[in-house]
């Protein structure tokens, strides 16, 4: 409802802002027009207004044959009926050049007008007594029939015109005795021509009051009718314009407040136009304007173009009555705050995007421009000068144009340059790698989400390290907490074993507690160890030697256990060097517990295999056995901490045996793999076997394959 | 002259002290008992002492610092107990002057033999020392060159005339690492056949007769992957 009616005031204010435009249009058309007749016949309008108004001043009474136009017509015919009664042919061609050739018509002429007119001509160039010519014999010269109402006589070179008034009476209206009276522009040169000829024919010349003949009537009534008609017409086109302009107005004057709407929401359009446009604009409407008014030499142009600087005004006064800050909306500022609008939402890839669009729209406007002018300045010749200066300008502009894109982009890619320093820093784990991107730069906000990611993780691997930390602690002081009554059970077991009079069971019952003891003792010591092997707590002394060596010697020492068994043992151990750069006890626990692993759960009368090979430049050690029992857990289960292949747990064991191993293997930069299959139970130690000059390539393969 | 050695025993757990009593009171020892750091340092100073035992974590005065105090009056051998067990809590209680050190739990006849290896050396090491110039000594063992005889704090060790020639063998560098190979080529003068295994079974039975625990050699160790040696003390 509401939209409506504001629909309609908009149109009403629009068609109120045409009435007002025309107004004024028609104001400047009026004040043009008047200055151009003023500047075509000086003085002399006020005689020509004079006129025109006495012209219509006649018309409106309404006599046709009062106005000048019929007398002049009258006159006219009078004059050509002068030149063209002239018998001879000299004096024909006499009177033709007096005439400046214009009068002369020919015998077919005196015809036609014969038809309507009466007319009695005396030439006394041949015959002194004179020849007459008439077209009707029966009229004296002299008098006026009826119907007719115009008489011209010239008698002795005097020419008199006598008009019937009405009620019939005859009055003369000229005589060219009488000097200084006129009557029409038209008879000037033939009085003249009269006067001066000594041979001047006796004319009696009568004009009908109604024309008979189609063309009589056109030559005199017919020209006036036309010329009245014409006035007429112009008058009735001034009238209405008078009154539409009245009537404009008017519409301007009621509609005053709708059409202030609508010029106020021109002004809300105009706001939206660049202040470069406008500036072009001003540009080619005042050459537009220019062109009109001083170049085609059209009047109706010269208006156009006094309307289109009017226009102009118009809607200038309207930009800045409305909009403030007219030189705020330019390219630059629109494009800076496009820009800045796109960073708040966009993603850094559109931001740069549309910064490269921004460069080519401006860089291509530049062009546009550049063109233009140039064609301009080709038209119109422009100085150099000036095109120097203007050339020079958008040279200017288009290289800052460049350096703004250019820098800014440089700025980007180095802070994108940073964040993917800092990303590569903190996938190295150097988690104090901080960003210090500016605010205004686009990758803000992914800098500050990525310094909150680092945070997230540093907090996290704290977390993680302190309670890594704490549960080695923990460990530490419950084994510590354990020992110490430990000690007292231990101590005091071997008190008992010393008493001699014990009866027999009571010693074997010692004997269990003894060994369970001691056992505890070597579960503490486990899971000392594990716990602190598994946290990268073991301090490492690493020595150069064969692998082979310290498999055999674990082999020698574990001999006893090793016969003991019920088991079958394949040792494989090849002649080759087997170089190693490790902890030599660390390693000879993780032998000794594979090994004690495998004496332990083989199935009896089964065979192990112990088989040391090369394998990629890596020393692998397998152990390999069919399990005693039925085998659920994974490898990977194996390994971890307290895990034991029977689940009942009634052997002995800490059930850290694997998982030591595995731990010591992996602090010597080894691996260590349990695989399961079915019963059978294997396990794979590799370790890096070190420099060989004749291995060097081999290794150096296996070392980035594995990595 | 009395011939019973006094030692102090000292630790926050009265049973373990009073353990610790009984088994060396039963190798003929005098024993003073201390519950802390001020009453062992008081007890040290006051009493005629030839060997203290003294745990390292104690109220009122820690075991280290109480060490540091006695040996500032005192010249006499000391065994450290610790429940810590790690290699720097070893380190670290040699370094202010311990003698010995014994990770809990422990099995006090193994606590036994030690005193008995400290007395043995504080008192009578120069004796041994004065019966021939033609001895390598190292730590609680003596090998005399010419009678070919081990001595382990002073007695000597009973070994087969093999484990003779492997202990003279290595007694002679002590520090240095012998390989399996090595000692078989030498002492059995013949190329190495299975030399590990054979070495391996002499070396466990020499350490059986020269260490105080077998289990956890001092001097005779297995350098693992290169091959035996004697530690240099």
């Amino acid at each position: 409802m509401d939209t409506k009616s504001k629909g309609t005031n908009l149109a009403r204010g629009l068609f109120s802002w045409f009435c007002y435009l025309l107004v004024f249009f028609t104001l400047i058309s009026v004040t043009v027009y008047g200055i151009a007749l003023f500047t075509s016949y000086g003085s002399d309008i006020f005689t020509q207004a004079e006129r025109v108004i006495d012209t219509s001043a006649q018309l409106m009474i309404g006599e046709l044959r009062e106005l000048d136009t019929y007398k002049e017509s009258a006159s006219a015919f009078f004059e050509r009926l002068y030149y063209n009664t002239r018998t001879s042919d000299t004096e024909k061609e006499k009177a033709r050049e007096a005439a400046n050739n214009s009068l002369y018509y020919g015998t077919q002429y005196l015809e036609s007008i014969s038809r309507d007119n009466l007319y009695c001509v005396i030439d006394y160039s041949t015959d002194p007594n004179g020849i007459t010519s008439t077209n009707d014999p029966n009229w004296t010269p002299g008098t006026l029939p009826e119907d007719f109402n115009y008489l011209f006589v010239c008698e002795d070179r005097c020419v008199s015109i006598y008009h019937k008034f009405e009620g019939d009476t005859l009055g003369c209206v000229y005589s060219s005795e009488e000097a200084g009276s006129f009557y029409t522009n038209a008879l000037t040169y033939t009085l003249d021509a009269l006067r001066k000829d000594p041979l001047a024919p006796d004319i009696y010349f009568a004009v009908r009051e109604e024309a008979t003949s189609y063309y009589a009537s056109n030559e005199i009534i017919g020209s006036a009718q036309n010329r009245a008609n014409r006035l007429l017409f112009q008058l009735s086109l001034l009238v209405t314009a008078a009154v539409l302009f009245l009537l404009m107005l008017l519409f301007g004057i009621i509609f005053r407040r709708d059409r202030l709407l609508f010029t106020e929401r021109l002004s809300v359009w105009m706001r939206h136009i660049w202040i470069e446009i406008k500036l072009l604009l001003t540009f080619v409407l005042f050459a537009a304007a220019y062109l009109l008014v001083f170049v085609s030499g059209s009047g109706f142009a010269a208006i156009c173009g006094f309307c289109l600087v009017f226009l102009y005004i118009h809607l200038l006064l309207v930009d800045l009555s409305h909009n403030r800050r007219i030189w705020r909306h330019n390219i630059v500022h629109s494009v800076l705050r496009f820009i800045s609008q796109a960073r708040r939402n966009r993603r850094f890839d559109h931001i740069e995007y549309r910064k490269f669009l921004a460069m080519v729209i401006v860089l291509s406007g530049l062009v546009l421009l550049t063109v233009i002018v140039t064609v301009f300045a080709v038209i119109h010749g422009f100085k150099w000068r000036f095109l120097i200066l203007f050339y020079g300008a958008i040279a200017f502009a288009a290289a800052g144009t460049l350096f703004w894109f250019g820098a800014a982009l440089r700025e980007d890619l180095r802070d994108y340059g940073i964040l993917m320093d800092q990303i590569e820093k903190m996938y190295r784990g150097d988690l104090n790698a901080v960003n210090h991107i500016t605010s205004a730069s686009p990758l803000y906000g992914y800098a500050m989400q990525l310094n909150m990611i680092r945070d997230g993780i540093r907090i996290a691997v704290d977390d993680g390290v302190r309670s890594e930390r704490t549960k080695v602690e923990l460990i530490t002081n419950v084994s510590h907490d354990i020992k110490t009554p430990l000690t007292s059970i231990i101590s005091y077991i071997e008190l008992l074993k010393a008493e001699e009079d014990l009866p027999p069971h009571v010693k074997d019952y010692v004997s269990v507690i003894s060994q369970k003891a001691e056992r505890l003792r070597a579960m503490i010591q486990d899971i000392f160890d594990v716990s602190k092997a598994t946290t990268g707590n073991i301090s490492l002394s690493p020595e150069h030697f064969d692998l082979k060596t310290l498999l055999r010697q674990t082999l020698a020492d574990m001999d006893e256990l090793i016969q003991n068994t019920l088991l079958q043992w394949r040792v494989q151990i090849p002649e080759d060097e087997y170089p190693v750069y490790v902890d030599g006890q660390r390693m000879y626990r993780v032998f000794q517990n594979i090994i004690k692993n495998a004496a332990q759960y083989a199935l009896e009368g089964s065979r192990v295999y112990v088989v040391l090979v090369k394998q990629e430049g890596r020393a692998l050690l397998s152990v390999q056995n069919i399990s005693k029992h039925e085998l659920s857990q994974t490898g990977e289960e194996l390994t971890a901490r307290f895990v034991r292949g029977d689940a009942s747990r009634t052997s002995t064991g800490s059930g850290l045996g694997l998982s030591i191993a595995k731990s010591f293997t992996e602090a010597c930069g080894g691996t260590f793999r349990i695989s399961v299959n079915g019963d059978q139970f294997s396990v794979e130690i590799t370790l890096p076997l070190e420099f060989q000059p004749g291995a060097a390539a081999a290794e150096e393969d296996n070392d980035t394959s594995n990595a | 002259m009395s011939d019973k050695k006094t030692i102090l025993v000292v630790d926050d757990d009265r049973e373990i002290v009073r353990a610790i009593s009984i088994t060396l009171e039963k190798e003929g020892y005098n024993i003073l008992k201390a519950y802390d750091g001020l009453e062992a340092l008081e007890t040290a100073v006051t009493n005629e002492i030839h060997l203290i035992i003294i745990d390292i974590m104690m109220p009122k005065l820690d075991g280290l610092s109480a060490i540091m105090k006695i040996r500032e009056k005192k010249n006499l051998p000391i065994i450290v107990l610790s429940a810590k067990g790690e290699d720097s809590d070893k380190i670290l209680g040699l370094s202010v002057g311990a003698d010995d050190y014994m990770a809990k739990p422990f099995n006090p006849l193994e606590l036994a033999a030690r005193v008995k290896s400290q007395l043995r050396r504080y008192t009578s090491l120069g004796d041994i020392n004065a019966r021939s110039d033609n001895c390598i000594v190292n730590g609680r063992l003596t090998f005399n060159l010419d009678e070919h005889v081990l001595y382990a704090d002073g007695d000597p060790v009973k070994l087969t005339a093999t484990e003779t020639k492997i202990v003279e063998l290595l007694m002679r560098h002590p520090g240095r690492i012998f390989p399996a190979e090595e000692i078989y080529s030498r002492i059995w003068n013949e190329p190495a056949y299975s030399a590990e295994n054979t070495v391996m079974v002499h070396i466990r039975r020499i350490r059986e007769k020269i260490e105080l625990n077998p289990s956890e050699p001092e001097y005779l160790k297995v350098v693992w992957g290169l091959g035996y040696e004697i530690e240099r003390h």
